[in-house]
């Protein structure tokens, strides 16, 4: 690996925060929530030793309950980053050109690709994982402070290695399969942050909007718009994703947007 | 001595109008060379031009290598310095030198360090914390700090005031100068630098309309000034210019020899900033 991409995605944290501190504030909020339920729940069940005679009074559904549970933790935090991770995509590209400071990192011999590559990187690749890792975190504190709190707890729920296992490959897969799902998404964002001269978010709406709105009056129907409804869905199974070969035109679709990203950052001029 | 810039009908065009139109020059090693001209003149596309920030017609050699096609080569070996305001407000000093560090093979981190430890910025200084002369002097800190063969600098002391002015050039000139390095500087301020460049290009309207060593100057043109009996018979021999100062009257010449002008008055060679205005008044006439 080149050792300047360590460098640029260092760059990319040092400007835009928001990127890591969001996320570990709504972690922070969970670790004490877990707290206060793992007290909770030792005060309430203070007295009570469960054993595999309370099994049958919860029992199990259909679902996996660790999935549920880093589901549960998942939803927030991911909500939470899929904003940052936006408007940082909005940004990254019409920040340095409004403060003119795109003179002074073009004047270094960093290539118009190393740094738009890094800048997709961290908006879609590193930052999900980190999130997808803190998640575990969460998670796994959680379970201890419950066990903590309640002895037996993982008895009770009826959870075994096996629901473990598969909880972290599921949710792995969807989080792998919506990455690439995303990934023309994201390449949008940053063209529009790339050609904007002001309000990159409008540039990235009001082209899809006018499109649909196009559609709907003179051939009243609404393909575009599900299509674009459609490219919002997370993908929630890996193996049912990655057999759709509308998955891998969005990724064509991806890289030649960025290459259209690359070439307007190398040969733009209105600084 | 070898080119360190090399431009052959370098032409660059834009919208509505012609930014350069067939521009010729070299800059060879070791040189200070002055871009003079006025405001749109075409002093800043040509630095682009030259830096590979914008794409050109015509040839151009910048240390050997050609700036659209291999920017980023190129730039291991070339510093810029854009005004002082291009430093994000958000980067502290300590991320800065990390940054540049991080990125060009030819910095040296203790140099940049150094240098700073003489000023009042500070590590954990953000740029938006700092004082116009201190970014300059952050910026000025990174790029001594980088074993550059060529400086480009477009009017790095617009907006500072007169101290900063003059430590910005005096550092560059002290520690940065040496063999084998070359500068390529544009400014208003003409008279503030003029004593330290070598040779001057006047660009106008997208032209080169004078490229010469200093010390040649006088070679070619000449001021005397002249009393106010003899404007006369001194304006009998076509000087270009000519202004009065203090009720003495000064005359430019170009091309006539100093013998037959020194008995109209006192002689000597016209200051580039003189020159400058005189030449764009006859540009313009």
């Amino acid at each position: 690996m080149n050792p300047q991409y360590l460098t640029l995605v260092k760059r990319e944290l040092w400007e835009h925060r928001s990127l890591w501190i969001a996320p570990l504030v709504v972690a922070g909020i969970f670790l004490i929530l877990s707290v206060l339920a793992g007290i909770a729940a030792g005060v309430h069940f203070n007295n009570v030793t469960f054993g595999p005679g309370h099994m049958g009074g919860l029992g199990r559904g259909e679902q996996n309950p660790v999935l549920v549970g880093i589901l549960g933790m998942a939803g927030p935090l991911f909500l939470v980053s899929c904003i940052t991770i936006v408007v940082y995509l909005l940004d990254c590209l019409y920040g340095e050109r409004k403060d003119r400071s795109i003179l002074f990192w073009k004047s270094l011999p960093v290539s118009d690709a190393h740094t738009v590559l890094s800048k997709f990187a961290v908006g879609m690749v590193i930052v999900p994982l980190a999130v997808y890792l803190l998640t575990l975190v969460c998670h796994a504190f959680m379970g201890v402070v419950l066990s903590l709190g309640v002895p037996g707890f993982n008895k009770l729920v009826g959870v075994g290695p096996g629901d473990w296992i598969h909880a972290q490959g599921r949710f792995l897969g969807m989080l792998v399969a919506s990455l690439l799902w995303y990934a023309p998404l994201g390449a949008w964002y940053m063209l529009a942050s790339v050609v904007a001269r002001r309000a990159p978010i409008l540039w990235a709406s009001m082209p899809l909007v006018a499109l649909g709105v196009i559609e709907s009056i003179f051939f009243h129907t609404r393909y575009f718009w599900k299509f674009i409804g459609l490219r919002f869905q997370p993908q929630d199974d890996f193996l049912q994703a990655i057999v759709r070969p509308d998955l891998w035109l969005g990724l064509v679709a991806a890289a030649g947007i960025l290459y259209m990203v690359i070439r307007l950052r190398r040969y733009r001029d209105d600084t | 001595m070898s080119a360190v810039i090399e431009a052959r009908g370098l032409s660059k065009r834009y919208k509505q109008k012609q930014a350069l139109v067939d521009v010729n020059f070299t800059v060879g090693e070791g040189r200070i060379v002055g871009l003079i001209g006025r405001n749109g003149a075409g002093k800043t596309t040509a630095l682009k031009a030259v830096l590979g920030l914008t794409p050109y017609d015509g040839s151009l050699t910048v240390l050997g290598r050609d700036p659209s096609r291999e920017r980023e080569r190129m730039l291991q070996s070339v510093s810029f310095i854009a005004d002082v305001a291009v430093l994000p407000k958000w980067l502290k000093v300590r991320n800065a030198i990390e940054y540049v560090a991080g990125v060009h093979p030819g910095f040296q981190r203790e140099r940049a360090e150094k240098f700073l430890a003489s000023t009042d910025v500070r590590m954990d200084h953000k740029v938006r914390e700092l004082s116009k002369g201190m970014v300059t002097q952050l910026h000025l800190a990174l790029v001594m700090a980088i074993r550059a063969k060529l400086l480009v600098l477009d009017e790095p002391t617009l907006g500072l005031d007169l101290l900063v002015r003059r430590s910005f050039y005096d550092t560059l000139l002290n520690d940065y100068m040496d063999e084998g390095r070359t500068i390529l500087v544009t400014t208003h301020q003409v008279e503030e630098i003029e004593h330290i460049l070598t040779d001057v290009l006047f660009i106008e309207q997208g032209r080169i309309v004078l490229d010469s060593p200093i010390d040649e100057l006088g070679d070619r043109y000449t001021q005397v000034f002249v009393k106010p009996d003899q404007v006369a018979a001194a304006r009998a021999l076509k000087p270009f210019h000519e202004r009065s100062v203090l009720g003495r009257t000064v005359l430019f010449y170009e091309g006539v020899a100093r013998e037959s002008l020194e008995s109209l008055g006192e002689v000597g060679t016209p200051g580039v900033a003189d020159l400058f205005v005189a030449r764009m008044l006859k540009e313009v006439a």
